[in-house]
């Protein structure tokens, strides 16, 4: 006897189909959590909008052709549900205009093949980076951390601690960059 | 600086603000327009946002990898709701309200975390892909190259500005006793170390900091972080003889700022200076608060500021060229900056032709400190110093401007 209960179609949900929807999605989270990202800027927003897009997704899975790209789906999914989450907030509380939103969507999609990359390039630069950096950087991204409470625990300034994760960012973007330009040459 | 770089530092700073929760209307008013006018800025504007998102799902991968392994012992089959609670831990949005479509989403997404667990950790060695021709890098200034044919290093600053026909006092920090450090390889104006507090000092100064390259060692003098201390307790580097300013007169030195303990009050933190009396001073390169540039030639005057402040954890090439006027006893201070370490290849000219009451005062000179209105060493460092050099002269911008790719490399 199943586990789990059976689906609106009447079908077993522990058949190859979950299991292969399961396959895909875990291959897409942090790429649809990062073109989330790019269009909201936040965290939270984003991991919202990842969570929203699963559950559509297992919803539209009927309508996915096997052997297309499901990231690609994923992201289309993505940016509706980030133009519904923006719609539903007041317009007061949008930073940036749907132009720009669009604009962003468009430019995200030209760098979608490198996020692999880079990704890789990211641990091999932020073992590079010096222990101090390292340690406030990771600390600055653990889960629910902000810059304010960084400061106060290492009881720095929270506008010195804010130029400090701004040098070690764009210290890790020219790395990565470097990174891939000397992967390209080899 | 280009206008690129500038536009592009400008993107840097904002989108930073807006990783940090912290941007205002206008600034993202601002940032929108700049994002939206330009290639460049808007590629380095999705790049800093994937960092800040890889950066952000990586340490929310932990959490949750922590979290899942210890609940996974507890985990039973034959609950699907607590399942689907466990795995919507980190869940924000809403909850679709019917409980069966919420267990099977709770039951996926626990094998998703499993997936994802398992892709975090495990190596990935993906295909190297061609480069997509659409999505050119953008041209923020790189950092330096290392040292090395046809590259700059310190080095090559130090040649440069050893062969200078102005040069009277040149500190290298080069050597190998503490002794060969402090010795002027350009003239005979030595340096001795200076203690403060009362000559209780509780540290040392680094002889072994690391410079900015691997062609340099740096000094780093010793500041006491204590929230009453700091000011006037450390360890700096003073000529043992008076040092006389030449009427006109160029500093130059590669300087790291670090960043001040919260609670000291009002901290001054001197790289270079001299003072006579209490009036009679010369700060010729200090920071005052968290790093703000500042220069001093009258006690009794403002502090003369820097549209500038330094980034703690940079390195910097700075010069600054002193014009005295000794009818109106005023001077003509020029300061030009560039953060090294973000490789900025164009000096900014951070203090313009500003005209200041008083002149360099005649004293010891203060490398890593200076001194307090009773004369009491005082104002240590907070950071590196390296490459000190002292002209008779108050070299032009080109010749700064040479002295800079001499470390950076054309």
């Amino acid at each position: 006897m199943s586990n789990f209960p059976t689906s609106p179609d009447g079908s077993d949900e522990s058949s190859p189909k979950v299991e292969q929807f399961a396959k895909l999605l875990a291959t897409c989270q942090r790429r649809v959590f990062l073109y989330a990202l790019r269009l909201l800027h936040n965290g939270a927003d984003a991991e919202e909008v990842l969570q929203e897009t699963n559950l559509v997704l297992w919803r539209k899975f009927d309508q996915f052709e096997p052997g297309t790209d499901f990231v690609r789906w994923a992201c289309r999914v993505a940016y509706f549900e980030v133009l519904k989450l923006r719609e539903k907030r007041p317009s007061r509380e949008r930073l940036f205009s749907g132009d720009f939103v669009e604009a962003i969507a468009v430019e995200a999609e030209k760098s979608t093949e490198l996020l692999d990359d880079r990704r890789q390039a990211l641990t091999q630069c932020l073992q590079k980076l010096p222990q101090a950096d390292r340690k406030l950087v990771l600390a600055r991204y653990q889960p629910k951390a902000s810059t304010r409470a960084v400061a106060e625990s290492l009881e720095r300034s929270v506008q010195g601690t804010q130029k400090s994760l701004h040098r070690i960012r764009n210290t890790l973007l020219v790395c990565i960059q470097r990174t891939l330009t000397a992967e390209e040459r080899t | 600086m280009s206008h690129e770089d500038d536009l592009l530092a400008e993107v840097g700073e904002l989108t930073s603000t807006l990783c940090d929760g912290r941007i205002t209307t206008d600034e993202a008013a601002r940032l929108e327009r700049l994002v939206l006018e330009s290639n460049e800025a808007r590629r380095y504007f999705v790049d800093y946002l994937d960092l800040h998102g890889e950066l952000h799902w990586d340490g929310a991968s932990a959490a949750r990898s922590a979290t899942e392994a210890s609940s996974a012992a507890t985990r039973k089959t034959s609950d699907v709701r607590s399942q689907a609670s466990q795995a919507s831990r980190r869940d924000r949005g809403p909850i679709h309200s019917r409980w069966w479509f919420s267990a099977i989403v709770g039951a996926l997404l626990a094998v998703v975390v499993a997936l994802v667990v398992v892709v975090v950790v495990v190596v990935v060695q993906p295909g190297r892909r061609p480069p997509n021709p659409g999505a050119e890098p953008w041209r923020v200034p790189t950092a330096p190259q290392a040292p090395g044919a046809g590259s700059g290093s310190v080095a090559a600053l130090r040649d440069l500005a050893s062969r200078h026909v102005n040069l009277i006092h040149h500190y290298t920090f080069e050597g190998t006793t503490r002794r060969e450090k402090r010795q002027d390889s350009a003239g005979q104006l030595h340096l001795t170390e200076a203690v403060m507090n009362a000559g209780r000092g509780f540290g040392q100064l680094d002889y072994l900091a690391a410079g900015f390259d691997p062609s340099s060692q740096a000094v780093r003098p010793f500041r006491d972080l204590a929230p009453t201390l700091g000011n006037d307790s450390g360890t700096g580097l003073q000529t043992e003889h008076v040092f006389h300013p030449p009427d006109a007169m160029t500093v130059e030195l590669l300087l790291l700022f670090e960043e001040l303990p919260l609670g000291q009050e009002s901290p001054i933190a001197a790289a270079v200076a001299t003072r006579a009396d209490e009036r009679d001073c010369g700060f010729l390169v200090v920071t005052v608060d968290q790093g703000q540039l500042a220069h001093l030639m009258d006690g009794q005057a403002d502090w003369t500021l820097g549209d500038f402040e330094f980034v703690p954890g940079q390195w910097y090439y700075l010069a600054s060229t002193f014009r005295v006027d000794p009818e109106s006893r005023t001077t003509t201070v020029n300061t030009f900056t560039a953060n090294l370490g973000d490789g900025q290849r164009r000096l900014r000219h951070v203090v313009q032709d500003q005209v200041v009451s008083g002149t360099p005062a005649a004293s010891r000179l203060g490398i890593g400190k200076a001194f307090e209105n009773t004369m009491a060493h005082a104002y240590p460092w907070s950071g590196a110093i390296d490459e000190v050099a002292i002209y008779d002269a108050a070299l032009d911008r080109e010749t700064l401007q040479e002295h800079l790719e001499a470390v950076l490399g054309r």
